[in-house]
């Protein structure tokens, strides 16, 4: 199964989501985004190397702590020789390989993001509680099904009890997926600068059950697509 | 082009009628077509629910561009009693574009993917 965290809009929260659900899946988290990596570096062959066809996906994975990763390059001449249109292959075969993977997409909506959307069989939105967050979740959205790829759940990041109280409700009819909040807190900030899932680091921090619950989501989600085709 | 092709069977006291129905153009079209059995008709699920593309004896449906779809009925009219043909083709209008388009549409619509000018400032 391939999972894309999208959004639309940079600076929501799509690396810390596709980290902790990397964790909780026990997925390959690949770093989508070929030009600004979020996710940490790894000490061999990255996605550049492997999209310009100068490594095997396999052999470019990584781990760090307790999560998988296909880390992005950190060159622009990388991220020039990349051919983003053999994306969807290198997702497959990891899949076919390792199980479930998890795409970390690029902020924007541009071709990279297509392929990526295009190659997952869901995909989960995050965006934050703000006006412009959402609106671009929702074109992403939007693109989504245009490319038959139907949306998991929408997380809605960095939201405190009264803003998920207050737009859960409207959210799920609008996006036509459940609502998931996420609340601000630092322990789940402190994680992600260590690259470690909050889980590892804060197992009592509340943010933990909501990546569950998101994850437990997608597991529901692929377990109606495998009974219904016979394959995830 | 919408292409009509249909069958009869009669077995046990009931003639099953079948039919293929064939979109030979380029663009989505919905086809309605009128039953002219002069008797009882018995629509696929029963009697709770009718299937949803019949309707008053009619049946209409979307059939995509070089796809053909199938669909039937029953009746209890002896074979010799069923009109012949079974089916005709009272209606065909271009389906509106309101669905799924091609990946390729979809891509085309899409900005190039380049590494962005700020990328620059993070070559390292």
């Amino acid at each position: 199964m391939i999972v894309a965290v999208s959004g639309g809009k940079g600076g929501v929260g799509k690396s810390t989501v596709s980290l902790n659900l990397g964790r909780e899946l026990d997925a390959v988290v690949v770093d989508g985004d070929l030009t600004t990596a979020d996710l940490p570096r790894g000490h061999g062959p990255d996605l550049h190397d492997v999209l310009a066809g100068r490594a095997d996906p396999l052999e470019a994975i990584d781990r760090h702590q307790a999560v998988r990763f296909l880390p992005a390059g950190r060159t622009l001449a990388g991220a020039r020789a990349a051919d983003v249109t053999t994306l969807p292959r290198v997702l497959e075969r990891i899949e076919r390989e390792c199980g479930r993977v998890v795409v970390d997409c690029p902020a924007g909506l541009a071709r990279d993001v297509g392929h990526q959307l295009e190659s997952a069989q869901m995909t989960v939105l995050v965006t934050t509680p703000t006006e412009s967050a959402l609106a671009d979740a929702l074109r992403t959205r939007r693109l989504a099904l245009d490319l038959e790829t139907p949306v998991a759940a929408v997380v809605l990041n960095r939201a405190d009890a009264a803003a998920v109280d207050r737009l859960a409700d409207r959210v799920e009819r609008t996006f036509g997926a459940p609502a998931i909040g996420i609340e601000e807190r630092s322990a789940v900030a402190d994680a992600q600068r260590r690259w470690r899932a909050v889980r590892d680091v804060y197992p009592n921090c509340g943010a933990v059950d909501a990546i569950r619950t998101v994850a437990r989501r997608i597991e529901r989600c692929e377990k109606r697509l495998s009974d219904r085709i016979g394959v995830v | 082009m919408i292409e009509l092709e249909w069958e009869t069977d009669r077995t046990e006291g009931v003639t099953l009628v079948s039919a293929i129905v064939t979109n030979a153009l380029t663009t989505p079209q919905i086809v309605r077509i009128e039953n002219r059995v002069d008797g009882p008709l018995w629509t696929p699920n029963g009697e709770r629910q009718s299937a949803p593309e019949w309707s008053d004896g009619c049946w209409e449906g979307l059939v995509e561009p070089n796809r053909c779809r199938g669909f039937g009925f029953a009746t209890p009219m002896e074979l010799a009693a069923v009109a012949d043909p079974p089916l005709a083709v009272t209606e065909t209008r271009r389906a509106s574009n309101d669905r799924a388009p091609e990946p390729t549409d979809v891509f085309a619509s899409m900005a190039d993917w380049r590494p962005p000018l700020e990328s620059l400032e993070r070559v390292r």
